[in-house]
């Protein structure tokens, strides 16, 4: 079959019947008029093309044109496009393939005959979801809009927040068999130059079918797959999503997938939730302390309790050793036993109400609380103090604002459980050992995901842990300091109404 | 992937490892210097400052060569072989001692009925597998764990506040003249040679006027503030330690007391056993990964075809060999270190090195 279109309506129409399966696919309309005596064809996939906007500015124009047409055959697609529609967005086009492609997307295929090239008229209309509050990025204070599945909607969304002619959207497809459109946003001249090309290069040279999903396009742009640790946050949000372009990543954007990805990032920025930056600094940094501690919780606990148990009774205060003693006289697993199945049932809680419907999740907690504390403990079979233990660690893993790193500490921890196990406060030590090593020597997409604590960049913790007053921020780590994208060096230029000390 | 670093990676390194060195071997000693340990840890700072001060203007010389390569230039590559060669040694002795250390603290603390081979093999595949993520993880992971490190031992070091007690650092040349100065030469030499691997493993890049590239390995202040700041936590931790009542039920007897028993119930309440012990573990760790990883450096530095896993790999071994002969006993080691270290690697250099550089200066004077 020809790749590009002929002077011949017929055989046009054909070719384009033929790519799209018609009349298989019930769905893609084709209809045939006549403009000033000359024919034409129309094909639109129906659902995805607002019909009544083809009736009135395609269809209607066309048909109530009582001029002749007195330009040469070749020049008639365009002299349609000057002349009689009344579509704001239209561009010429000849090969086959970009025009199924786009009547696919819900633009209008327009054939004229004796012309070889056809006119993609932009009619999308679709059902969509309308904006709404996030799922899964909820805050006290901020905005609540989330992603919605529609691309345009989500660039929009971004734009709104960030109006500067300097934040770029460059959208392309990628899926050689199934294409999606992608879209990368950036601050010109703000962000890093050797991460976007990186962003780029990985998103662009993708040999894949099709990428459905932000989230598909995440496993396959991350350097390292096999690491544990995500190398690109996922967000609903598009305050987020701004805040962060403002601070030089890059957002990438899949169509039909109401997340954006952020990259390059550090593993603090998947701790920052979206109302870190929003709330007053003393709040929002004993919020990050909090977070901290609870993240270390999660991830240390349950090794240390075992570990010392195990191997290090000495270290245990006698008291609460022999209360402990006491707690697990009647238990009659061993202590490993007693906390993986702890464990596997806080894992088990967790997936079940996940993906369990809304309306019968305080089922689950009742059951969780009911069966697994109150009957567990009367049955012997876990002592008390173990449902404290994995009821702490849970609710630590709770405060992680990241859903893929908060897998990521389930599993680790898992890890660290088996090495307390087995060698104690050494090997718990070891394995943590590994896993900070392992994190400081991972970057995304070129730069370090331990920044700014290592390497450690003093002039950036805001980005960290510590978080300082709005006024004192700096220029984020990622952007080039010659950037046109000034942070004030101090107080005195943000707070300007303050009267300088003399 | 390089055994090179940047500068804050090769700072955070050579610190941290100067730092554990020296307090280990104050501390393990002990039994022979007593309390003066911190006079020879100060004798030792005076001693090496000449060295240092050649190395950095050794290495500055010629801004588009990287450190390790002017050593060709400067002496011989003969020299530098040999050079390497030793400093190959004391990684992989340091590293074997390290170890035997870290597993008789493992036993004594928990894992009295687990075979050394276990543990020590154990070690060495931790430290493997981190220095085998490149040395940026391990170099940052340094900078991480010093933080915590310093948080946990000041924690400990306020704890025991009431238990200082100055006079226990009276008579101050107790042990004699020549323990001390014998110690101090000894911790002279891994100065040194701290201070020359730190040296040779910096890679940090600029550009030079014309835009070419320019290594520039860490100049003469920079070093000496840095070397000053390790010199200093070394100094507080061992005056703090020497100052300690020695309150345990028994007296402290062999070569490796007090950090055990700090460990255990000597000094501390057992709350304060947790920070401590992770305060132990973990920099003990790191300290092997940056003597595998040293060692690895002066591997391939030797033989340069083989490659990065490789050079690591056969270091591991190496070192992990050293730990079950009697070459790896710390006794050993630390009785050759003042004898060897010092007129084998240090004052060769600094003749070399100090009529090298008058050469250079003399040519550079007579271009002009």
């Amino acid at each position: 079959m020809r790749s590009e279109l002929s002077d011949s309506l017929q055989q046009n129409a054909e070719d384009m019947q033929t790519l799209l399966n018609v009349p298989e696919n019930s769905d893609i309309i084709r209809r045939d008029f006549a403009v000033s005596g000359v024919s034409a064809c129309l094909f639109y996939l129906e659902g995805m093309a607002g019909t009544a906007f083809i009736n009135q500015n395609i269809l209607y124009p066309c048909r109530a044109f009582g001029n002749a047409m007195d330009v040469e055959p070749q020049a008639r697609a365009q002299y349609l496009v000057d002349r009689v529609l009344d579509v704001a967005e239209t561009k010429l086009e000849n090969r086959l393939s970009e025009l199924t492609q786009k009547l696919l997307e819900g633009l209008t295929v327009l054939l004229v005959d004796g012309c070889s090239e056809a006119i993609l008229l932009e009619t999308r209309l679709y059902e969509r979801r309308m904006v709404s509050t996030t799922k899964s990025e909820s805050v006290v204070v901020g905005g609540q809009q989330g992603f919605v599945e529609n691309l345009r909607t989500n660039v929009t969304l971004v734009r709104r927040i960030v109006r500067s002619p300097m934040l770029i959207s460059e959208v392309f497809s990628i899926g050689k068999q199934l294409p999606t459109n992608v879209s990368i946003m950036y601050l010109k001249g703000a962000v890093n130059e050797k991460s976007l090309s990186e962003v780029r290069r990985r998103v662009r040279s993708l040999d894949v079918d099709a990428v459905p999903d932000s989230g598909h396009l995440r496993q396959l742009i991350e350097e390292r797959p096999f690491m544990l640790l995500p190398q690109t946050l996922q967000t609903e949000r598009p305050d987020r999503t701004a805040f962060l372009i403002s601070e030089g990543r890059i957002a990438i954007m899949v169509d039909n997938s109401p997340y954006a990805l952020i990259a390059p990032i550090t593993l603090f920025d998947l701790m920052r939730p979206a109302d870190d930056h929003i709330m007053r600094w003393q709040h929002a940094m004993m919020n990050r302390v909090i977070r901290l501690a609870g993240m270390m919780i999660s991830l240390i606990l349950p090794g240390l309790y075992i570990a010392l148990t195990l191997h290090h009774t000495q270290m245990i205060p006698i008291e609460l050793l022999t209360s402990i003693a006491e707690a697990r006289a009647d238990v009659p697993f061993p202590v490993m036993v007693e906390i993986l199945i702890m464990e596997f049932s806080f894992y088990l809680m967790n997936e079940a109400g996940t993906r369990m419907p809304s309306q019968i999740g305080p089922a689950l907690g009742i059951v969780g609380a009911m069966v697994l504390g109150q009957a567990a403990v009367t049955a012997n079979l876990i002592s008390p103090l173990l449902i404290i233990i994995t009821a702490l660690s849970g609710l630590g893993n709770y405060t992680i604002s990241d859903y893929s790193l908060s897998l990521t500490v389930q599993i680790l921890r898992l890890g660290l459980l088996i090495a307390g196990a087995m060698l104690g406060l050494y090997g718990l030590t070891a394995l943590l050992f590994v896993y900070v090593c392992s994190a400081c020597a991972t970057r995304s997409f070129g730069q370090p995901y331990m920044a700014p604590v290592a390497p450690w960049r003093p002039k950036n913790t805001h980005e960290a842990v510590m978080r300082q007053p709005m006024w004192k921020w700096k220029l984020p780590y990622l952007v080039d300091e010659n950037s046109w994208l000034k942070r004030t060096p101090d107080g005195d230029t943000m707070r300007t109404w303050e009267e300088k000390k003399q | 992937m390089s055994f090179l670093l940047n500068r804050r990676g090769a700072i955070a390194f050579g610190q941290w490892a100067l730092i554990l060195r020296l307090f280990n071997a104050i501390a393990l000693d002990g039994a022979a210097l007593g309390n003066s340990g911190w006079i020879s840890l100060l004798l030792a700072g005076i001693f090496s400052i000449p060295i240092i001060l050649m190395l950095c203007l050794l290495t500055r010389t010629q801004p588009s060569v990287r450190s390790i390569d002017i050593l060709d230039q400067a002496f011989s590559r003969v020299f530098r072989r040999i050079y390497c060669l030793f400093l190959l040694a004391f990684s992989l002795f340091d590293m074997a001692t390290n170890t035997r250390t870290l597993v008789y603290v493992t036993q004594y603390v928990a894992f009295d009925q687990s075979p050394t081979l276990l543990l020590a093999g154990f070690a060495v595949l931790i430290c493997l597998a981190a220095c085998l993520m490149g040395g940026t993880g391990v170099s940052g992971s340094v900078q991480m764990w010093s933080y915590l490190f310093m948080g946990l031992l000041g924690i400990v070091l306020i704890s025991e506040l009431e238990y200082y007690n100055p006079r226990w650092l009276l008579p101050l040349l107790g042990p004699g003249l020549d323990p001390i100065l014998n110690a101090s030469f000894s911790y002279a030499g891994m100065i040194t040679t701290s201070v020359a691997t730190w040296l040779l493993m910096d890679d940090e890049q600029g550009k030079d006027r014309t835009g070419g590239v320019s290594y520039k390995p860490t100049g003469p202040w920079l070093m000496f503030r840095n070397v000053l700041i390790a010199l200093g936590v070394s100094l507080v931790l061992v005056l703090a330690m020497s100052m300690l009542t020695p309150t345990m039920p028994k007296a402290p007897n062999g070569l490796t007391f007090r950090v055990e028993l700090m460990l255990s119930n000597g000094f501390n309440d057992t709350s304060l056993q947790l920070p401590l012990m992770i305060a132990w573990f973990i920099p003990m760790l790191l300290t092997l990964a940056y003597y595998l990883y040293t060692s690895g450096f002066f591997i391939k530095c030797l033989f340069e075809r083989l490659k990065y896993w490789v050079c690591l790999v056969i270091a591991s071994a190496l070192s992990l060999g050293l730990t079950f002969t009697s070459l790896g006993d710390r006794a050993w080691i630390d009785k050759i270190n003042g004898m060897v270290r010092l007129p084998l690697l240090t004052i060769p250099l600094l003749v070399l090195g100090t009529v090298y550089l008058i050469r250079q200066r003399r040519n550079r004077v007579a271009a002009s």
